[in-house]
């Protein structure tokens, strides 16, 4: 039985197809202004890799941002319950996830079967998400995927203190003109949104396994500066962590059928 | 940080708060750090003994009843009770950046943010939840002047789970009473809340009301009413006898130890130091320039604002809110009249006075300020979650600025917090304001 | 064509509604059924059973409706106020209209974010904006109370910059005792010398109990919808019942009376509401936006029973009409289902929350505050233990008065609705 799951969010698009509930493919695209079109090119991406077509999927469950423009999707539910439910079928220990997306960043507390038990989200600035990191990559001219590297690199780490992240780039641009280290910059960078994401840990309560979903989980300067301020280590999962609300939804379309 | 200092009140160790009293010896040095030119004035002993006090009030079975900033806890000490103003934690520990930790803590467990609630009051809780803060055995707070004072001592009381109990300041909208601040049933009304009030105390004291020491702590209050009356007076020459906010002093005695000897004490050497100033033609700031009236509360965490105020531009800054106390001294011959006094004491206190009715309280005080004192610019540091003060604020400078022409300059900031609006931001804006509009 | 007359009406009476005299008001509504058309003379609503009454109470929740033009038309007054503690029946009994007042037609705060901060409530600072901008021209006064700091404030900032001919704003004490009652009493009598006086009217107990008997018929009405929404299938939706009580505020009683009456006849033999997810109770403060409760109901989460202020803490309380009037009206105000401003009400309304949640069978509560409302963020702090304590899941949400950044408010939501229904 072919199920999949479709994740449209902010910056990309994901979607896992399982076959008997095992991940057959998956896919990871760039978002188009459309989230329509983004489905559309990730649903497509994904039955490519195993040739396949729209039509041999028996059901299919939307989610993310975009989750209401999904054409081919049967229903859709929250993106929060799917990263619950995906984090939890990779890792059965689970009960603390940290989702740091494109747009938002969010924590889900979950129990021992993977239901959600509460949750905080921050989806009204662009503080402690993939954005800032953006931003701050453009301003401080290098590749998104340079920053984690070079933030460990840090010896002596700055201190990134506006709480907004338009004057937070203004506040490194005067820092590269006081001449401060790129890395220690960069580390200050990733301090902040430890911090952000800090709070919003606090509003659920931690309670151990951690783990790091979405796109920004792969940066290790991140991961590694939540887990100082935490005091715990987050386990590794063993799929991707980006695709991680795509497998949950691919998961309740499994349910659902 | 002065060791001699630090040494010295060490020895309030003695007493069986144990983590709390790191707290007192924290507020004692934020409180120096403010008045560190002055010598031990009375007023620094006045809150050394309140800090000396409480512990002691413990181990004697006193009951320790916390109360807000605007309310004059001459009751408390007439019945023998030890009262703790709660404003302390914030006013004392601010200048030390030692509440910062406790309004972080206060945000991380969800209690109000930043423009939401009063910085004031949120330590309290955020220091309670870790365990640091004294716990009273009383609570009492006012339905004045603002929500954030009400809510945040009903979660308090939620939280440590101690009696409490409050007085409604009633509403008056003078404009609609023929412009008199209150009429006799307001004053009756007060009196039955009084008596309400001394009937639980009572109750939780198990002990009654000694009138013979109620006459005499309401002695002692009319004393230091008279001596603040006259050394508000003394504010009023050119140049100031007195330096920037030397009035504040006078507040803390009132609202800490009001009705005791110290605080007859203590405003009688503020009101001897102005009287002789003025005698000898001495100014509290050399070379006066500028006078400078600040209808709010002074910024708490910068402690040296107003000395860079004074040095940089001679400007002396005449009072602020809670020091403009206008409660006149009252009749005290019978117990009933001491009543009367209790609650007409309580309508005219600080803060309480301009802020219990329309804005027209606060323009008139404001008004009232801006001539007699014969001041040169306003400047108003409103707190963003102070909603009823910032509300007020451009009304009433509009108000100013029409009928007297004086310059006025409004800017937010949290007088508890340094990290939201930092000094050199402050100092920015006044600089600017100073240089541009007013010189 | 009909659609064009009745646009145009509608822009008129927007712009100078004392200024036309209407003797008969033709209009056409719903203009899908071209053949439906209701007269109007001087006040007098014809042709009820035409249009269904949840269209006719709907229009009623326009800030500008016919019955207030019928109302003005007849030389008679308006008053706008601020709270629910302010007794309206005072005001109706000297025949002038109360209106509470709602800015829903706010886009921005430029003079509110000025005069009032733009971290105070946006309740206020859209209703400053809209004073401000004379979308309350027909007001012939406001009356307010010291309810909170923002609404304080409010009024006074109407007063200097935007004032009508006649304000009152009266002191309603911070908590239920004997004293305080006596005191509470005191202030309803200067008020009710204010209104006599500047209106030039007598107020007599009389009138004062007949308005009170009106009042109180109203609430068993909307006590008895509420009756309704304790069904496992209720017949209504939470944002219909926001509509109805919102109409209430903007009509005459005894109109509101006559078209709750009717409402409540046809509901009564409707078929219910069935395909819902869970029962929601929603508690906070001023809430007159039906979108913000549709959007929960889109989601799954059927509105059954609510602690607004447009809820059941406008009318769940009877007043005493055995008593003298005035004593009654202080007593039922005061001591009230009570708003949080109130410092020693928290336990009675923890236990109206559970007898509430008990009755109408509910699953979860969604707790709604304004940004920067203290009195609400503290007691929703305080209320969150209790519900921890009896195991009744809830979701606390900030919200501006205008309903913004609905993308987000649907996540939150859907992914409570999700948690409820895996219970």
């Amino acid at each position: 039985m072919l199920v999949a799951g479709c994740d449209v969010g902010s910056l990309t698009g994901k979607v896992v197809i399982l076959q008997d509930g095992e991940i057959l493919s998956y896919s990871i695209v760039p978002t188009t202004p459309k989230p329509e079109k983004t489905a559309q090119n990730a649903m497509d991406a994904a039955l490519q890799k195993n040739n396949l077509s729209l039509n041999d999927i028996e059901f299919i469950v939307g989610t993310g941002y975009g989750r209401i423009k999904i054409p081919f999707a049967n229903s859709q539910i929250s993106e929060l319950s799917c990263h619950g439910k995906g984090a939890h079928s990779v890792l059965p220990s689970v009960r603390t996830i940290i989702d740091v997306g494109g747009q938002d960043c969010k924590v889900i507390k979950v129990d021992k079967n993977g239901k959600i038990l509460d949750f905080a989200m921050n989806d009204k600035c662009a503080a402690g998400t993939g954005r800032f990191l953006e931003v701050m990559a453009r301003t401080l001219e290098l590749k998104l995927e340079e920053l984690g590297p070079i933030s460990l690199e840090s010896k002596n780490q700055a201190k990134i203190t506006a709480q907004c992240s338009v004057f937070a780039e203004t506040e490194v641009v005067s820092l590269m003109a006081d001449g401060i280290e790129v890395a220690d910059i960069v580390a200050g960078i990733h301090d902040a949104v430890a911090s952000r994401i800090m709070s919003l840990v606090y509003r659920v309560g931690l309670e151990e396994d951690l783990t790091i979903t979405g796109g920004v989980a792969k940066n290790i300067g991140v991961v590694t500066y939540l887990e100082k301020r935490l005091g715990v280590t987050s386990k590794k999962l063993s799929v991707d962590p980006q695709i991680i609300g795509a497998l949950g939804a691919a998961l309740t379309a499994k349910e659902q059928k | 940080m002065d060791i001699e200092l630090f040494n010295k009140y060490k020895k309030l160790g003695r007493g069986n708060w144990g983590k709390d009293l790191t707290m007192w010896k924290m507020m004692y040095l934020g409180f120096l750090n403010q008045y560190r030119d002055e010598e031990f004035t009375p007023v620094l002993d006045l809150l050394l003994n309140i800090f000396l006090d409480l512990p002691k009030a413990r181990k004697e079975g006193k009951l320790v009843i916390m109360h807000p900033f605007n309310y004059g806890p001459e009751l408390f000490h007439a019945m023998n009770l030890a009262p703790l103003m709660q404003e302390l934690f914030s006013v004392g520990l601010a200048p030390l950046h030692l509440n910062e930790p406790y309004i972080d803590f206060t945000n991380k467990i969800g209690y109000g943010d930043n423009p939401t609630i009063c910085n004031a009051q949120r330590p309290l809780i955020g220091s309670f939840m870790q365990g640091v803060s004294p716990i009273p055995d009383l609570l009492f707070f006012l339905s004045t002047p603002c929500n954030s004072l009400a809510m945040t001592y009903q979660v308090f009381e939620h939280l440590a789970k101690i009696p409490a109990h409050n007085i409604d300041v009633p509403y008056w909208a003078y404009e609609q009473q023929d412009n008199e601040f209150y009429d006799e049933n307001t004053i009756a009304y007060m009196v039955n809340q009084v008596k309400d009030l001394i009937i639980w105390l009572e109750k939780e004291k198990k002990q009654k009301l000694d009138p013979e020491k109620l006459q005499e702590t309401m002695k002692n209050v009319n004393q230091s009413r008279e001596y603040i009356l006259e050394f508000n007076e003394l504010l009023k020459t050119v140049p100031c006898p007195v330096p920037s906010l030397a009035g504040f002093g006078n507040f803390i005695s009132m609202v800490t130890r009001g009705g005791t000897d110290d605080a007859v004490k203590a405003t009688k050497w503020l009101r001897d130091s102005a009287l002789e100033n003025v005698k000898d033609g001495i100014a509290g700031v050399p070379d006066e320039k500028i006078r400078i009236a600040w209808p709010y509360t002074h910024v708490f965490f910068d402690a040296d604002l107003l000395t860079w105020l004074e040095e940089t531009f001679n400007a002396v800054v005449i009072m602020d809110i809670l020091g403009y106390y206008q409660v006149l001294p009252h009749d005290i011959s019978t117990t009933e009249k001491c009543y009367e006094s209790l609650a007409k004491g309580t309508l005219d206190f600080s803060m309480v006075g301009t802020c219990r009715g329309p804005i027209e309280y606060y323009i008139e005080f404001l008004l009232n300020y801006v001539k007699e004192y014969k001041i040169d610019c306003v400047i108003m540091p409103m707190q963003f979650a102070c909603k009823h003060a910032y509300a007020m604020a451009r009304v009433a400078s509009e108000a100013v600025r029409e009928q007297t022409g004086i310059p006025v300059l409004i800017f937010g900031c949290d007088p508890y917090d340094s990290r939201e609006v930092t000094s050199d931001a402050i100092r920015e804006r006044i600089s600017e304001f100073l240089t541009q509009v007013v010189l | 064509m009909p659609i064009e007359l009745s646009t145009s009406l509608k822009n008129i009476t927007l712009l100078n509604i004392n200024s036309i005299i209407y003797t008969k008001l033709l209009f056409y509504v719903n203009p899908k059924n071209n053949n439906y058309k209701r007269e109007t003379e001087l006040g007098k609503l014809d042709g009820v059973k035409i249009m269904p009454i949840l269209e006719q109470l709907k229009e009623a929740t326009q800030l500008t409706n016919p019955w207030i033009n019928s109302w003005k038309n007849e030389g008679k007054k308006v008053l706008g106020y601020f709270c629910s503690y302010i007794p309206e029946e005072i005001i109706y009994a000297a025949d002038i209209l109360p209106i509470r007042v709602r800015a829903r037609t706010c886009t921005d705060t430029p003079m509110g974010d000025a005069y009032l901060s733009p971290t105070a409530c946006s309740y206020t600072r859209c209703c400053l904006e809209q004073i401000n901008r004379k979308e309350f021209g027909y007001f012939d006064g406001i009356v307010s109370c010291n309810c909170c700091d923002q609404i304080r404030r409010l009024y006074d900032n109407i007063r200097y910059k935007a004032p009508f001919s006649y304000h009152y704003i009266m002191g309603v004490p911070g908590y239920v005792s004997e004293i305080t009652l006596d005191w509470f009493k005191y202030e309803l009598s200067k008020f009710k010398v204010s209104i006599e006086k500047n209106f030039n009217t007598s107020i007599t107990n009389e009138k004062l109990s007949d308005t009170i008997r009106l009042f109180n018929i109203s609430r068993k009405l909307l006590k008895e919808l509420y009756e309704l929404r304790k069904h496992e299938s209720p017949p209504i939706t939470g944002s219909d019942v926001l509509n109805i009580i919102s109409a209430g505020l903007s009509i005459p009683k005894n109109e509101f009376n006559a078209l709750l009456t009717q409402q409540l006849e046809e509901i009564k033999n409707k078929e219910g509401i069935s395909d819902y997810k869970s029962r929601i109770m929603i508690i906070g403060s001023m809430l007159d936006e039906p979108e913000y409760l549709q959007i929960i109901e889109d989601l799954g989460g059927l509105v059954v029973t609510d602690s607004v202020c447009l809820g059941t803490r406008y009318f769940w309380d009877m007043v005493d009409e055995t008593t003298s009037p005035l004593d009654a009206l202080g007593e039922r105000y005061l001591s009230k289902i009570s708003c949080p401003r109130m410092t020693d009400g928290h336990m009675k309304r923890a236990q109206f929350m559970m007898d509430m949640i008990k009755e109408f069978n509910v699953d979860g509560v969604i707790f709604q505050r304004m940004k920067f409302c203290a009195i609400w963020w503290a007691e929703i702090f305080m209320l969150r233990d209790k519900l921890k304590e009896e195991g009744i899941p809830f979701l606390d949400l900030e919200r501006d008065y205008i309903l913004s950044g609905a993308g987000a408010m649907k996540t939150r939501v859907q992914t409570f609705i999700e948690i409820l229904e895996a219970r």
